[in-house]
């Protein structure tokens, strides 16, 4: 049966955690589809993500943080933002919620086996990385080591700070945590992650670095990394970029002649030197 | 291919022989030619020596339902899948015919877009050849013609009294299959009047530009400056974009409310600013230079890389009816020019 | 007259002046009849400057553009920007002036003045398809066009854009520079306004049906307007949303009338929307039906006296209305 592309899956909202407040607060859905048989039409890999929305008022391209281990839902971090983002944050756990995807391309989880996998996020950013850390840690044996670098500007702005603090003291995850600035109660690290980057100092040998975060802490995210050793290769980032089809065809996303949608959103430092400055 | 001769006052018997099925041509409306269904033969005044409609709208139209939705959950209803009505578009342009074929594998690669597919396969495309090309033509320069067949199923050329009358693919011959009556052998003298007419219309032809190896010249050029001068007077409107054959961009929207509505496909343009906008206010093309680097890109470069085709087929709208003169055979000979520096 | 020399003179001048960033004006185009609009920095530029029948955009467009206009300069920025612009054009820039949407400081205005521009689109019907060697000339009362090597006269009621024909004032209302001297101007007594005010409702309604069925919502009317700069259009938010995007009939009565309406007692008939607007749908016949309603009620005329303030801006005792709304 030849699908639809444009029609989404229903899905209904099982859970909902608040991850920060303040005026672009954020919220952790756990969805899960109406019909079961979705999931033989939904079968995703970290670093995909899906056009999460509300008929009436639209769809938003939103990373999928949660790993595909985790069966039988999706969980999504939404920053609100704009028209659709607000609406989705007034929903409430059992109201009706459209899914669709899975798009784009994954982390290549294959290749980085028996690899160190350090992962270096900012704010939100913490989220798209989310699924990689929980896939590493259900496939633990397949990886030399997970190392998990977060920082925000304050204790109030980390997401999921709850699993990480648990992951640090399980010791499962080496857990580096950071803000910008002194808060009260913060007894870890205090700087901008970039420079607590090159603090940790970690070695590049059969490492791969993945970063998600605010641009400017993107750039020097990347450029510290090439200081520190890290080759294109073993660099790794996601874009993001308005999106509305989500597979290829409505021109919003491309970045040269890539498209972040079905082309990315993950794209290796060694692929994102190729693409023009348009982004 | 075959080739038969249609004597011009039979064209009406012509068109409605044509048998059931859905007929759009060049109509005279209100001041302006348009592409529009035609429902009475004998009382539609069809326009054949219109160069300015445009039938993307076909295939492609500006506004399109993709689904509509009543009480979220309870499913949705969509037009695709409903199989539309076998449609003729007669009298589209060769260049136009082409641009179907350029935009064809965007909208079937990877996810297929049904929406397209089923107007595509039920469309008959019964070209008309350009006896008189205008001064904003150049389809030679992306290996075009004013008599290609390229894209088409059936094509006439007026060579005079009658139509010489190609018939190019199995779908074109099918189709004329109760036109028996007013399709008549074709002699050799007639064969080569087409020739003729193609070799005149060709002459009349003067803008040209140089696009060889353009697709791999563009990205050199991508930081000049030269994109910020071009683009200077540039209103950011969304003409060029709307009346190109092979500009596909569009942005999805849900019309109603989250009790009943639907969601809808409409044209948009990478000129407008908010194309690329985000919702936190970042754009990564803030300003009418970026755009419109994108665009002579988009269409020169980054379309052949992935889809085969250049994203022109040389019928000069954007540069007829953009109101300021931007024009991309100036760009593009001005991007050569730069590299040559 | 040819302006184009004393134009080239005054603006290699301006030019020349620390103090003005750029000058923007006419060059000749790509092909066939087209005139550019152009944006030149230096003095050795100034040669690129022409002005001739041919030169119909209201240039003041792009003071409200982003990128050139002093709007979009960043502050402090202390240079100016000159402008070519002919009688109707600045009449803009005075009613930008009274809606304080440009720095009068920081404008250079060189005034021209003209004895009217054609209708492109019937100079290119009667004249179709040139590429090369083209020009047009007003000698009296009569266009000299050059064409595929061979001058033609036509009388100028023949090519003349129709607001031309009723146009009420050739002298630049507002000028730093002036060039040439302005020759008696037709007058404007609403005649074409009258005609469809004439006309039954019915008549007005099913035409105005099938006028905006054309309509591709391109923007370009908009854009193209000097008086159109709010940078968040109300035609355009998606929140909230006034006008769907999808393009039908309604939706695009709905942008238009509104459109007319914010540009009541501001529109100063350069005609520009209409002349750009790729399905040649009428639309100055809106804004000059307004822009009578607006003589007769306020007795006011945008753009004519560079002091006046903006009509909906200031309320005056005599005002046929009891209070502003």
């Amino acid at each position: 049966m030849s699908s639809n592309p444009y029609i989404p899956f229903s899905a209904v909202i099982k859970d909902l955690r608040q991850e920060t407040d303040g005026a672009r607060p954020i919220k952790t859905f756990t969805v899960e589809f109406k019909d079961l048989k979705t999931w033989d039409r939904f079968s995703f890999r970290p670093g995909q993500c899906a056009m999460v929305g509300i008929p009436g008022v639209g769809e938003s391209m939103i990373s999928i943080c949660s790993s595909p281990t985790q069966t039988g839902y999706l969980q999504f971090s939404i920053m609100q933002m704009g028209k659709v983002t607000t609406a989705l944050h007034e929903l409430e756990i059992g109201d009706d919620i459209t899914v669709r995807g899975p798009y784009g391309q994954p982390f290549p989880l294959e290749q980085w086996k028996d690899k160190k996998i350090l992962t270096i996020g900012g704010g939100i950013g913490q989220a798209p990385l989310r699924p990689i850390i929980n896939y590493v840690l259900d496939n633990r044996n397949d990886y030399a080591s997970l190392n998990i670098l977060y920082g925000a500007r304050s204790p109030k702005d980390l997401v999921f700070l709850h699993e990480l603090k648990g992951f640090a003291e399980s010791n499962t995850a080496k857990v580096h945590l950071t803000v910008d600035r002194e808060a009260p109660g913060w007894n870890d690290n205090v700087g901008f992650v970039p420079q607590y980057l090159l603090d940790l100092k970690p070695s590049p040998e059969n490492t791969i670095a993945v970063t998600c975060g605010p641009p400017i802490m993107i750039k020097y995210v990347l450029q510290n990394l090439v200081d520190l050793g890290f080759t294109d290769d073993q660099i790794y980032t996601t874009l993001e970029n308005r999106m509305k089809c989500g597979i290829g065809k409505c021109g919003k996303c491309n970045v040269g002649s890539v498209y972040v949608c079905k082309d990315g959103p993950v794209f290796s430092y060694a692929q994102l030197k190729k693409l023009p400055a348009d982004y | 291919m075959d080739t038969v001769i249609l004597h011009k006052e039979n064209l009406n018997e012509f068109l409605k022989s044509l048998g059931d099925i859905r007929l759009v041509a060049p109509v005279a409306e209100n001041g302006k030619t348009r592409f529009e269904v035609v429902e009475d033969v004998d009382k539609a005044v069809i326009v054949l020596d219109d160069y300015t409609a445009s039938p993307k709208k076909v295939m492609f139209p500006q506004t399109e339902t993709l689904f509509s939705f009543k009480n979220s959950g309870a499913g949705f209803d969509t037009a695709a899948g409903t199989h539309p009505p076998v449609t003729v578009v007669f009298g589209i342009r060769p260049c136009d015919a082409k641009a179907f074929t350029v935009l064809d594998p965007l909208f079937s690669q990877d996810k297929e877009d049904p929406y397209y597919k089923e107007k595509r396969e039920s469309t008959i495309l019964v070209g008309n050849a350009c006896t008189e090309p205008t001064n904003r033509c150049f389809c030679p320069s992306v290996g075009g013609s004013p008599g290609s067949t390229e894209g088409l199923d059936v094509l006439l050329t007026d060579i005079g009294d009658e139509y010489h009358v190609e018939i190019v693919t199995d779908k074109g011959k099918e189709l004329l299959k109760g036109s028996e009556t007013v399709l008549l052998d074709a002699p050799k003298d007639k064969r080569k009047a087409k020739e003729e007419v193609v070799g005149r219309s060709l002459a009349k032809i003067r803008r040209q530009v140089d696009l060889k190896m353009m697709h791999e010249i563009l990205p050199g050029v991508f930081e000049h400056d030269m994109w910020k001068e071009m683009a200077e007077k540039c209103i950011g409107c969304g003409i060029c974009t709307y009346n190109c054959p092979t500009c596909h961009c569009f942005d999805i929207q849900d019309e109603g409310s989250t009790a009943t509505g639907r969601r809808i496909r409409v044209w948009d343009a990478c000129m407008y600013p908010e194309f690329t906008l985000h919702a936190s206010g970042e754009n990564p093309r803030p300003d009418r230079s970026a755009r419109l680097r994108n665009r002579m890109m988009h269409k020169f470069t980054y379309y052949p890389t992935n889809m085969g085709h250049i994203g022109c087929v040389g019928c000069g709208r954007c540069i007829e009816l953009c109101p300021v003169n931007i024009d991309l055979i100036e760009i593009l000979t001005r991007v050569r020019e730069v590299i040559n520096e | 007259m040819d302006a184009t020399k004393p134009l080239r003179n005054i603006a290699r001048e301006i030019l020349s002046r620390d103090d003005v960033a750029c000058l923007i004006g006419y060059e000749k185009g790509s092909y066939g009849f087209r005139v550019a609009p152009c944006v030149l920095k230096d003095p050795d530029q100034a040669d690129r400057l022409v002005f001739s029948p041919l030169c119909v955009h209201n240039l003041t467009n792009y003071l409200t553009l982003e990128n050139i206009g002093p709007l979009a300069q960043k502050d402090g920025d202390a240079d100016k920007i000159a402008i070519v612009v002919k009688a109707c054009d600045s009449r803009a820039l005075a009613v930008l002036m009274a809606e304080k949407g440009i720095d009068r400081e920081k404008v250079v205005v060189i005034g021209v003045c003209s004895s009217g521009v054609v209708d492109l689109k019937k100079l290119e019907k009667r004249f179709p398809n040139a590429v090369e060697n083209t020009e047009v000339v007003r000698r009296n009362g009569a266009f000299s066009v050059m064409y595929q090597g061979e001058t033609v006269e036509v009388p100028a009621e023949e090519l003349l854009s129709a607001k031309c024909m009723r146009c009420k004032n050739r002298l630049p209302v507002v000028y730093d520079e002036l060039v040439g001297e302005p020759d008696e101007a037709p007058g404007d007594e609403f005649a074409d306004v009258r005609e469809s005010e004439a006309r039954s409702v019915e008549e007005k309604f099913e035409k105005w049906h099938s006028e905006l069925e054309k309509c591709i919502r391109c923007y370009a009317c908009r854009n193209i307007c000097p008086l159109c700069y709010c940078s968040d259009c109300a035609l355009d938010r998606l929140n909230p949303q006034l006008i769907r995007r999808s393009v039908n009939y309604q939706e695009n009565l709905l942008f238009h009338m509104t459109r007319a309406f914010h540009l009541a007692g501001r529109c100063i008939d350069c005609g520009e929307c209409e002349r750009v607007c790729p399905q040649d749908i009428p639309l100055m016949e809106l804004n000059r039906k307004l822009a009578k309603d607006v003589k007769e009620l306020y007795d006011y005329e945008p753009g004519v006296d560079p002091e006046a303030k903006a009509l909906f801006a200031t309320f005056r005792p005599e005002d046929p209305d009891e209070g502003i709304m």
